[in-house]
């Protein structure tokens, strides 16, 4: 079975150096967590993918600035999560308002089970309710493998303040999943809800 | 002394809902079940293709810096 993105992409890499090259085959292996990362800020999935095609092309452009051997996936991150806040400032300072109503269930990526539809817009949901920084910090540590360092140097703050993001988060999260509830009910409140 | 038993049962209701409350966010339980949600959503993105929009994207500029 042939990989079509290898095919794909062997088709232009002809005219490459072998640094160039490699830096295309890495950046190509990372997109897929990058748009994982770029849904979870963005409340749209056009957007998110928008996001990304602008990460790839400031990334390209920049490709010389990076140092091969180090964390590619960080370093792509980083670019992604600066643009986002950036254009953040800018939609704020023009004052639009972000819909994210409605719309948002219709654009959820396809999860595997029939089951679990519900349970990622409930958390697709409770996400987009956190503030942006909290958000982003507990899906770079959450999620996406990355150290408390690591998420450290990408959202450029100190470790301290990462981890109170991600602890605020949670507690958020689980406010907002109910989870708390569950187990209030559970500690044996006979209320009756 | 002069509170109701029913008085009691709504202040001692209303003490353990806030335990419980300042308690639970906390518990590693409901920690590791956020984490997983949060892998399995993040997973599941994370494992489709690379859509072609990208790929013919690198393409073009590929074709760019040659020119």
């Amino acid at each position: 079975m042939t990989d079509p993105n290898a095919k794909r992409s062997a088709e232009s890499a002809a005219a490459m150096t072998p640094e160039q090259h490699q830096f295309r085959e890495h950046m190509i292996s990372v997109i897929p967590k990058l748009r994982a990362f770029a849904l979870s800020l963005a409340s749209k999935s056009d957007y998110a993918d928008d996001l990304v095609q602008e990460t790839l092309m400031k990334a390209w452009h920049h490709q010389t600035d990076f140092e091969p051997g180090t964390n590619m996936k960080a370093w792509l991150f980083t670019i992604l999560r600066n643009e986002y806040f950036s254009q953040l400032r800018k939609r704020k300072r023009k004052r639009e308002v972000e819909d994210t109503d409605g719309e948002l269930i219709n654009q959820l990526a396809t999860p595997a089970g029939q089951e679990s539809h519900l349970d990622m817009a409930d958390l697709r949901q409770a996400m987009l309710q956190l503030p942006d920084d909290q958000r982003e910090a507990i899906i770079l540590v959450g999620a996406s493998g990355f150290s408390y360092q690591e998420v450290a140097e990408i959202t450029q703050v100190a470790v301290g303040t990462v981890k109170s993001r991600v602890n605020r988060a949670r507690v958020r999260l689980a406010a907002l999943l109910g989870m708390e509830t569950d187990k209030i009910n559970s500690a044996g409140d006979d209320s009756g809800h | 002394m002069a509170i109701s038993d029913e008085d009691k049962g709504k202040k001692a209701k209303g003490s353990s809902k806030l335990k419980a409350a300042s308690r639970t966010p906390q518990d590693p339980e409901v920690f590791d079940m956020i984490g997983r949600r949060l892998r399995d959503y993040y997973d599941d993105v994370a494992k489709q293709p690379v859509p072609d929009r990208f790929l013919e994207l690198l393409r073009k500029l590929d074709k760019k810096g040659e020119e």
